[in-house]
């Protein structure tokens, strides 16, 4: 069975405190509970959380969405987003199967990266090791004020903005990820190819921004 | 003894705020982000010291008078601990956990007037989480107590939860563990949420102490496919299942089924597979094409008919170029040891799949694309051919593929398999009869022509990526003799004496395999076994 693997890299620095932390928890909770109620989803995704604030962590390494259990979620510190892309790229290359005469590859792993600050480490750094990887689809979500131009660079076009004094909005984000992970599990076998483009996902809900 | 921290959690709070700590409030469910939480120590710890690595530090809250807001730190919170939750941190999930004492008034059994007056409470932060259940299937988990308190176990006295009411599951008091089969309702997943109330050791009299327990259920996937019927008014509209047996006294079987997967089913598409079979009498070929449109493309299906329908005309037309009598002899020399006479072979083999068969049938593909104003890639399909005859040394078959699925021959205790996987290092993609690059390099083209003479052969397959990826996986595992005993195995006792092996195949084809659920196409040829032809002949 080709799985689908999912890293959400989520920005816990001091600036998430209180509600949109929480925002954030609902949110993963929520993205769990829908998956939950789609069969390809249930077979085939796998999900891994990586929080990043003063480091980068991997929280939940790669599970079964059917064993996954929601994390807890702290905020404090500063934001090491460079250092998230190195994470996810060094897990991914662990935890993600590739094509072999003896190995069933994986599909292409899809990733959402939510921040919103500015990257206050060496974020070239992370980039530059982060596009050696071979991804699926990645989303970049700018909450705030989220330097949405380092997303832009690690997401390409696929960048989205929310307000987190918009509590609809954040849910509207985690539903269209589920969305788009169901999506994702489901052309396993109905397309037949990975998504790789914002294009190819269901569009964005109205209460989440584009950015072009 | 083991050794617990108990204040790890208190270290983010400032220590003199309190709140007092009444028996209604501490009896109801703590809001996560108001848990009833520690008291001010009348051991005089300050909160903010090093955690003392003493378990007498649990009777404080014998003490204590007073509780104040937790300020929950999760269990991802660094090295804060919970008094009795010492290593599980990693497990816990969903939210945060609280050690919430006392419990006093809430359980009837318990409630007594000393619980009334006790109060307050150290607490904790994490919630423990079980491992998740699913729907319909039995859950269990042993050895609660040290899964959950882990070197604090021996500390529990006595436990009992509440919340499991109308999960399906209980708790076995004397074994320990929890225990039954959950049930969802209408396949809605659900978190249960429980409270595990326990005594510690010499605290017998006092009010339990509380602990949040949480895990999740999962619908049962199976249940979760819907089986939507496929729209007769889509344009190249085929239908759902297609089966077919093909019969020849003397020389064998030719059984094929196509079913529609569940991803299909389950949005109310179509099916993108397709086959033929056909024996021709006169010369006595017997040929199977499968062929599997690309999910990616929007008429595959029409792709994939065209495949199998032009190119069952192209092999009829190609018959006499098969049964030369250059082509026959050089068949008889490869079996006695020719290599030349092999050469000559695959040269011939070469001219009819790729110049007489594969080639026109692409162009075909792009001709209806043209006149249907399409584009060709919109009809993409894989193309799997074989086709074999007996001879005095056996059955010759050969074969030429392009994209995933197999084809292969199970003889005299082997597999051959007879076409290369054309499979992509991470996505699955695959090539096309329609891939401009498949034409395009000569070298590559010829070696997907296969051919080989067989003695004693058990069957022979032909089959999309439907039933290679749940059966075999991988392109190792295709060769692989075992694997193949699994599916022989399963296939011949669903052939066996059945009046309808086509419909048998067809049921067949409903087997589960979890996150395979693509559409399913099988042929497989049993030859009259020797014995058999004898009395036939006889």
């Amino acid at each position: 069975m080709r799985r689908l693997p999912v890293y959400l890299l989520l920005d816990t620095s001091s600036s998430m405190t209180g509600e949109p932390i929480e925002q954030v928890k609902n949110g993963v909770q929520m993205l769990i509970s829908a998956l939950r109620k789609d069969p390809y989803a249930l077979e085939t995704a796998f999900l891994s959380v990586i929080t990043f604030d003063s480091a980068a962590n991997q929280v939940v390494p790669l599970t079964e969405l059917v064993n996954f259990q929601v994390p807890d979620l702290q905020a404090n510190g500063v934001t090491a987003m460079g250092g998230a892309l190195s994470l996810v790229k060094q897990r991914a290359d662990q935890e993600v199967n590739k094509s072999s005469a003896e190995v069933k590859g994986d599909w292409k792993p899809m990733v959402f990266i939510m921040t919103d600050g500015l990257p206050t480490d060496d974020i070239q750094k992370g980039l530059q090791e982060f596009k050696e990887g071979n991804w699926g689809i990645i989303v970049g979500c700018g909450v705030d004020n989220a330097d949405t131009a380092a997303l832009k660079q690690i997401a390409g076009e696929a960048v989205v903005t929310l307000s987190t004094s918009d509590s609809t909005a954040m849910s509207a984000f985690f539903k269209w990820v589920s969305a788009s992970v169901s999506f994702g599990s489901k052309s396993v076998e109905t397309i037949g190819k990975d998504v790789s483009g914002l294009d190819e996902l269901p569009p964005p809900p109205p209460e989440i921004n584009v950015v072009v | 003894m083991a050794s617990f921290r108990l204040f790890g959690c208190f270290r983010k709070k400032p220590p003199n705020q309190t709140v007092s700590t009444t028996n209604e409030e501490n009896t109801s469910t703590p809001d996560p982000d108001e848990i009833s939480q520690q008291q001010s120590c009348s051991n005089s710890e300050t909160l903010d010291s090093p955690q003392p690595e003493n378990p007498e530090a649990m009777n404080i809250e014998e003490e204590s008078e007073t509780t104040q807001p937790a300020e929950d730190p999760g269990p991802t919170g660094n090295e804060t601990t919970s008094p009795l939750d010492t290593h599980q941190r990693k497990d816990s999930e969903e939210e945060t956990s609280t050690l919430t004492a006392p419990a006093d008034s809430i359980t009837p059994t318990h409630s007594s007037t000393e619980a009334d007056q006790t109060d307050s409470l150290t607490v904790t932060p994490t919630e423990y989480a079980l491992p998740n259940g699913k729907d319909g299937e039995p859950y269990r988990v042993e050895h609660l107590k040290e899964k959950i308190f882990s070197d604090a176990a021996s500390e529990i006295l006595t436990y009992y939860i509440e919340g499991l009411d109308e999960s399906g599951i209980t708790l076995l008091e004397n074994e320990d563990t929890l225990d039954g089969i959950p049930t969802l309702i209408d396949n809605e997943p659900k978190v249960i949420q429980i409270e595990l109330f326990y005594h510690l050791r010499n605290q017998e009299r006092k009010p339990p102490f509380k602990h949040k327990l949480r895990f999740a259920i999962n619908p049962d996937p199976q249940k979760l496919w819907k089986n939507i019927p496929s729209n007769r008014e889509k344009p190249y509209w085929k239908s759902d299942e297609d089966c077919e047996l093909l019969e020849e006294p003397g020389s064998g079987r030719l059984i094929a089924a196509s079913k529609r997967g569940r991803s299909h089913a389950h949005e109310g598409t179509c099916r993108d597979d397709h086959y033929a079979i056909k024996y021709f009498h006169q010369s006595g070929w017997w040929l199977s094409i499968v062929a599997d449109g690309a999910g990616s493309a929007i008429y595959s299906r029409k792709g994939a008919e065209i495949a199998c329908t032009a190119g069952t005309k192209l092999f009829e037309d190609s018959i006499p170029f098969l049964d030369s009598e250059q082509l026959t002899n050089a068949i008889c020399e490869y079996a006695e040891g020719s290599e030349s006479s092999k050469n000559e072979v695959f040269g011939k083999l070469q001219e009819l799949f790729i110049k007489r068969i594969g080639y026109p049938v692409c162009l075909e593909i792009y001709e209806h694309a043209k006149t249907s104003s399409h584009k060709a890639k919109d009809y993409n399909t894989t193309f799997l051919i074989s086709a074999w005859k007996k001879t005095p040394d056996g059955w010759f078959v050969c074969a030429f593929s392009i994209g995933d699925g197999g084809i292969a021959v199970l003889h005299e205790s082997e597999i051959t398999p007879l076409n290369k996987g054309d499979e992509g290092e991470f996505s699955g993609e695959t090539i096309f009869l329609t891939s401009n690059n498949v034409w395009e390099d000569s070298a590559a083209l010829r070696n997907r022509v296969k051919f080989g003479l067989f003695k004693d052969v058990h069957g022979i397959y032909g089959m999309s990526d439907g039933i290679t990826d749940p059966y075999f996986e991988t392109e190792h595992n295709f060769s692989q003799l075992e694997k193949w005993h699994k599916f022989t195995e399963e296939i011949d006792s669903h052939l066996a004496q059945s009046a309808s092996p086509e419909k048998r195949l067809l049921d067949w084809m409903d087997f589960w395999s979890p996150g395979n659920h693509d559409d399913r196409t099988l042929t497989v040829f049993q030859p009259v076994p020797p014995q058999t032809q004898r009395e036939e002949n006889a």
